[in-house]
């Protein structure tokens, strides 16, 4: 059987995953203009990370 | 008869009791069960539990033990019935024409039985800020002021308690 998402997977290093986590609760929580900018720096910096934020967005 | 290549002392103990119990404890399933087809199906996921165990248990009571196993088991199915009800209520109240086909239903109440596992797992503190935040649709300011902890302290426990469903969602 296949996962919930599918055989899509995002990368499961807990580090990025914990990272993604992280920016997803900074987010839910009245982020600021520089919050957000560095939301889309880290995103932008590494193929893995916006990976793992696409698996909070599925 | 016993593999003579595979057989061990705890495979001849296991078989034993399969031979001179399975049928009573498929009996006991259906009893349970009110006849349900699922009877044969737990009392197999009772028996291969069993072989699980390591190091095997010496039985006084193997029917005790049998029962005590089942019993878990039959908690485990009766809980996945009330998800998997409580699921398809959902789908039936949106009111929009969708018929999951058997594995997408089958793949989601699998994650809902295992996302409330995760929840009953977490420890008080966390199963509070999570359901507060998950279910309640607090926002964080508001689980904090509601629960006493602090702000950090509620943003870091649901930063966990979320790598926890992740992995779930993507086991």
């Amino acid at each position: 059987m296949t996962s919930l998402f599918g055989s899509a997977r995002p990368p499961s290093r807990p580090a990025v995953v914990a990272a993604a986590t992280d920016w997803l609760v900074c987010l839910q929580c009245d982020p600021t203009p520089a919050d957000l900018a560095r939301w889309q720096a880290w995103r932008a910096a590494n193929p893995d990370h916006e990976l793992a934020w696409s698996g909070w967005q599925r | 008869m016993s593999d003579p290549v595979t057989a061990t002392p705890a495979h001849d103990a296991i078989q034993t009791l399969y031979v001179e119990h399975h049928r009573w404890l498929l009996g006991f399933l259906r009893r349970r069960l009110g006849g349900s087809d699922h009877a044969a199906d737990l009392a197999h996921d009772t028996f291969e539990r069993i072989m699980g165990v390591d190091p095997q248990p010496i039985l006084a009571q193997p029917r005790a033990y049998l029962t005590t196993v089942a019993k878990r088991l039959l908690f485990r199915h009766h809980r996945r019935g009330v998800i998997e009800a409580a699921y398809l209520d959902v789908l039936a109240a949106r009111g929009e024409p969708c018929e999951p086909s058997v594995e997408s239903r089958l793949i989601v109440v699998e994650t809902l039985v295992e996302l409330c596992r995760l929840v009953d797992g977490m420890d008080a503190r966390t199963r509070a800020i999570f359901l507060l935040a998950q279910l309640e649709g607090l926002s964080y300011p508001e689980v904090a002021q509601r629960t006493g902890y602090s702000l950090d302290i509620v943003k870091k426990t649901m930063s966990k308690a979320l790598q926890r469903c992740f992995s779930v969602m993507y086991a």
